[in-house]
Parts: structure tokens; C-alpha cells; sequence
């Protein structure tokens, strides 16, 4: 082998050169491909991450010609694979791992063609900074994707003399413009400030239509939250049905009251004078008051051992004295309320038993005396006139009065009864012979 | 009570000649002394129940007044007296009326009662008691 290879050597290093420079070739080649390579491919891989995007069609996007993603107009990524689900198009997308964080929620996706040969590119709208930014694998919904609208499927939309009517403008305007493009290009210039305004005035428009939308949206809440209430709703019109009802009910008090309003606030301001009078005689009462405030203080302070030593007794044997004297009131209170309702006639008792004090107690002006000069009296002779006694005890000093007639009647009957006679005698009653004597009717 | 009975019943009667004025006691201890001698008076009872013992027996001095409650032949009264009569006390008002009723003037507002005062004097016996 090695004889042949030195017999060989020229042939195997041209051999060697030419490999060499086959891959580097290759190499280059491959380098300025415009295809994603995976990461573990040494000098021509690179790190990525994978998106999709929902597609109306994909319609010119052929994955592996180097078709691209861009966000404006800066390359990405690329266009690596298209499938077809639910009868739109898939595209997956290879971004270059930089642009992680780059792609948001609200993303839009226009497919436009780079040339005129239909060499399409994904021109990407990253969205709003605020929103949240996509993960590996989210996909662009179809409503944020438009697609590409080529001239020719614009202009078979258009019926016959409709394009027949466009190519006479493109004819006339093309003769128009022959000798006069500075002009029209002058005049188009011109349209610059409108544009301008234009354009401040659509801003203007999308703030509005910002504001309608928000609207709308506070409407609708206002509406899903009174359709949750209907209940309550109907009870609140019921309600104020009711109160409007009893409003038209109060309708005359309300004007009497009314009526009354102004002189009410004449006193209201005659009131607040006589406060504002009484406000400039309480400040300086108030300061004088003050050094009494501060000096209070210390003897608040004071009694605070007080209040601290007097705690126990309370907790440990007024308030067990407390509890054990419930049921005493309550007894108290069944008796209080027995004595409540014998306390009208014990009032009225007690009336009459004044007025009989009044009567009693009574001194007439002048030498003239009242019943109780009189009762007092009563009881002095009464008590003299039975202060004798003998062996069997008191004896009460009398008078026994008769008349004439009595005394003849006495007489008449004692004469069948002796010992009435006797007795008669003994007491010595008056007789009807002396009495009869004196007396004027009888005296003869 | 406090301002017109309670001093009128306190006060002793010291103008009855009959009693000494060192022996005279409060016109209260009077009325409660009348009720105990008049109950032991009426202590005796029989067969009928209690009766009343009284000292009527007279004297040789008559003595007649007016009935209060005349009737046809009864017009003048007489009774046997020991003694003849040397007066009453307290002297009967002028004209025999009886005091005046006023329950509804407030008896504080009153002087108490004057025992011993004018009306308190010993009056002259009326006529028809001397025959």
C-alpha cells in the first residue's frame, strides 16, 4: 500500500484538493440558501423557533424556495411547511430564535408578493406592545391573516363593460397624461397635506370608533346585567311606582308643606343668626375653658388606679351580686306592677284623706277656730268627764233630762210598778210636779 | 300634718279652771285618756252584753234647757244638777254656728289651732239653764 501510495501521490492529492473544494463549494452554496437549517448543523444551523398561521389559501407559497417572513420588511424567518386543515391553509414558520417575544397575541399576517412572479412572503404586523407575546407552537388565527388579492382575480371580478369602461380610462389617461405628467405629478403632489389631514382625520375617526366600540361594549354589559335582573328591575319600577303613587297621594301635604317652606326658613335664618351669635360667645368661652381641659388631665390620670382597683370588685362581686339579685326584681317587678295598679286607688284614698285633713286642719281668720281647736276640745271634756271611778272602774258624769209630759208618763207608769217608783226616786229625775210647775205649755 | 295637726295636738289646754295647769297634758293624751275611761266605764256587761255605767244621780238644782229636737209637749227639757251651773268651756260661737268646712283649702297653709286662745274662755252659763 505504501509503495502505491508514493507511486500514487499526485493523483491522491488532487484527488484530496478536489474534495476539498467540492465542499466548500457546497458549503457556500448552502450558505447563501435561503433555508432554514436545523441548529445541530455546524456553521450553516441556527436557533429557531416554530409558529403557524391559519391561511384563507396558499395560493404561490411553495415552503423550500426560500420564501420568507417579515416584519418591515426585515427577514425573520421562513416559510417551511403548508398543510391543509378544516379547508384552510396552515403555514409553519421558522423564526430566528431572536425574534422570540417579538410576535404578539394580536399579530396580523398579510401574504403579498415580493416580485411579480408571484414570489410570495409573509409580511407580519408583530401587534401591540402590551399584549402578551406568542409561545413555540400558537397560531396565528384566521381573522388576523389577509391574503394576497392578484390584478387578474380583481379584474375577474369586474362584469365585461366594466373592464371595457377601466381600459377607456386607462386609454384616456394615459392620452391625457401623454405631454402632462410634471403637471399631474405636481398636482398629485399637492395631495400630500390632504393626506395629512387626511390621515388625522382617520385617526381621529378610529379614536371615535374606539369610543362607539367601547360603548357598544359598556351597553351590552349594561343590558347582560339588567337581563340578570330582570326580577329586581321589575320590583324597582314596581316600587317606585308606589312611591310615585304615594307622592301624588301626599300631593296636599306637600303643598301645605311647601306653603310652610318660607316661613320655616325665615326661623332656619333667624336660628342661624341666634347660632352665630351664640358661636362668637362659645370661643372665647371655649378658650377660657381650655386651661380647665388641660388641668382635667392629671386628675383623669388620677383616677386611673382607681378605675383599675375598683375592676375586681365589680367582675368578682357586683356583678355576682348583680345576677343573684335578678330574680329578687323580678318578684319586685310582678309586685311593682301589682302595686301599679292598686296605685290609682291608693291616689284617689289618699286625696280624700287630705281633704279630710284640710277640713280638720282649717283655721278660720279672726278668734274664730276650726274643727280641730274643737276636736281637741272634745277629747279634754271627754276625758274630764269620765275621770271618777269607783271599785269597778270608770264612770261617765250625766244629766238626765226629761220634760213635763215625760215626767208625768214616768209617774203614771210607776204607779203599778213600785220598784220602777223606787228608782225613779233614787236618780232623781226631775218630777212632773216640778217640772210641770215651770214649765209654760203645762203650768196651770 | 307636720306644720297644723301635729302642734295642735301637741299643745296641752292649760285654761280649764278645773284642771291645774302643771296637771295638763297634750290634747292628744286627753282624747286617747277619754277612750280609756270610756271603755272601762263600759267594761260591766250582763246578760244583754256591755253597758255603759254612768253617775246620774242629781241633785237638789234644776236646771231646764231647750230640747234641740222639739216635739208636740217636749219643748223644754229638766234635769237634777248637784251644783248649779257656773258655765261652759270652750264658750259656744256667736250666733251657735259650726265651723266652717273648707276641705279644699290646704290645711298647711293654717295657723294650728289656738287651745288656750279666746275661744278657749269659759262662756256664762245660757239663760234657760237657770229656771
Amino acid at each position: 500500500v505504501r509503495r502505491a501510495i508514493r507511486e500514487h501521490a499526485k493523483e491522491a492529492i488532487a484527488i484530496l484538493a478536489l474534495i476539498v473544494f467540492a465542499m466548500a463549494t457546497t458549503g457556500y452554496i448552502l450558505a447563501n440558501q435561503q433555508a432554514p437549517y436545523p441548529s445541530w448543523i455546524p456553521f450553516l444551523g441556527e436557533e429557531t423557533f416554530e409558529l403557524k398561521a391559519d391561511l384563507e389559501t396558499a395560493q404561490a407559497i411553495t415552503p423550500g424556495q426560500g420564501q420568507t417572513v417579515n416584519v418591515a420588511g426585515i427577514k425573520v424567518g421562513d416559510i417551511t411547511q403548508v398543510d391543509l386543515e378544516d379547508g384552510h391553509a396552515v403555514v409553519t414558520m421558522l423564526l430566528e430564535d431572536r425574534y422570540q417575544g417579538l410576535i404578539k397575541d394580536d399579530a396580523t399576517i398579510l401574504v403579498r408578493p415580493r416580485t411579480g412572479l408571484q414570489d410570495m412572503t409573509l409580511e407580519v404586523d408583530p401587534g401591540s406592545p402590551d399584549a402578551d407575546a406568542m409561545e413555540e407552537g400558537d397560531t396565528v388565527p384566521l381573522a388576523s391573516s389577509e391574503r394576497n388579492v392578484p390584478p387578474d382575480e380583481f379584474l375577474a371580478a369586474l362584469d365585461g363593460d366594466t373592464r371595457d369602461y377601466l381600459k377607456l380610462l386607462v386609454q384616456a389617461g394615459s392620452e391625457g397624461l401623454a405631454e402632462n405628467g410634471e403637471a399631474a405629478s405636481a398636482t398629485f403632489r399637492r395631495f400630500a397635506p390632504l393626506s395629512k389631514y387626511l390621515a388625522e382625520l382617520n385617526g381621529a375617526l378610529s379614536k371615535r370608533a374606539d369610543a362607539i366600540k367601547r360603548s357598544i361594549t359598556s351597553f351590552k354589559q349594561v343590558s347582560e346585567a339588567l337581563g340578570g335582573s330582570d326580577t329586581r328591575l321589575a320590583e324597582f319600577v314596581s316600587a317606585s311606582n308606589d312611591v310615585l303613587s304615594a307622592f301624588a297621594r301626599q300631593e296636599a301635604s306637600l303643598r301645605a308643606t311647601f306653603q310652610e317652606l318660607p316661613s320655616a326658613l325665615t326661623a332656619t335664618r333667624e336660628a342661624v343668626i341666634s347660632g352665630d351669635t351664640f358661636a362668637q360667645e362659645l370661643g372665647p368661652a371655649a378658650t377660657k375653658l381650655l386651661p380647665s381641659a388641660k388641668a382635667l388631665k392629671p386628675a383623669l390620670q388620677e383616677t386611673y388606679p382607681f378605675f383599675r382597683d375598683t375592676e375586681e370588685p365589680i367582675r368578682e362581686q357586683i356583678t355576682p351580686f348583680a345576677r343573684s339579685t335578678q330574680d329578687t326584681f323580678e318578684e319586685l317587678r310582678k309586685t311593682t306592677t301589682k302595686l301599679n295598679d292598686a296605685t290609682p286607688a291608693t291616689v284617689s284614698g289618699l286625696k280624700e284623706l287630705n281633704r279630710v285633713f284640710n277640713a280638720l286642719g282649717y283655721n278660720p281668720p279672726g278668734a274664730e277656730e276650726g274643727y280641730l281647736f274643737w276636736a281637741s276640745w272634745l277629747g279634754h271634756n271627754a276625758q274630764q268627764t269620765s275621770n271618777i271611778q269607783d271599785a269597778n272602774g270608770a264612770l261617765v258624769r250625766a244629766i238626765a233630762f226629761n220634760s213635763c209630759q215625760t215626767a208625768s208618763l214616768a209617774l203614771g207608769t210607776a204607779a203599778s210598778f213600785p220598784s220602777l217608783k223606787t228608782l225613779i226616786e233614787a236618780t232623781r229625775i226631775p218630777s212632773a210636779a216640778a217640772t210641770c210647775a215651770i214649765d209654760p205649755q203645762f203650768r196651770r | 300634718v307636720t306644720d297644723n295637726l301635729d302642734p295642735s295636738f301637741d299643745t296641752a289646754i292649760t285654761v280649764d279652771p278645773n284642771v291645774p295647769a302643771a296637771e295638763s297634758q297634750p290634747s292628744y293624751l286627753d282624747f286617747l285618756n277619754s277612750v280609756v275611761n270610756t271603755s272601762s266605764a263600759a267594761s260591766n256587761f250582763d246578760g244583754n252584753g256591755s253597758f255603759l255605767r254612768i253617775l246620774a244621780g242629781g241633785g237638789d238644782e234644776l236646771t231646764q234647757m231647750t230640747n234641740p229636737a222639739p216635739t208636740q209637749g217636749n219643748n223644754i227639757l229638766f234635769g237634777s244638777n248637784i251644783e248649779p251651773v257656773q258655765g261652759s268651756q270652750p264658750a259656744l260661737p256667736a250666733g251657735q254656728v259650726p265651723p266652717p268646712f273648707e276641705p279644699n283649702e290646704d290645711c298647711y297653709e293654717s295657723d294650728p289651732a289656738d287651745l288656750n286662745g279666746p275661744a278657749a274662755t269659759v262662756g256664762a252659763p245660757l239663760p234657760e239653764l237657770s229656771p
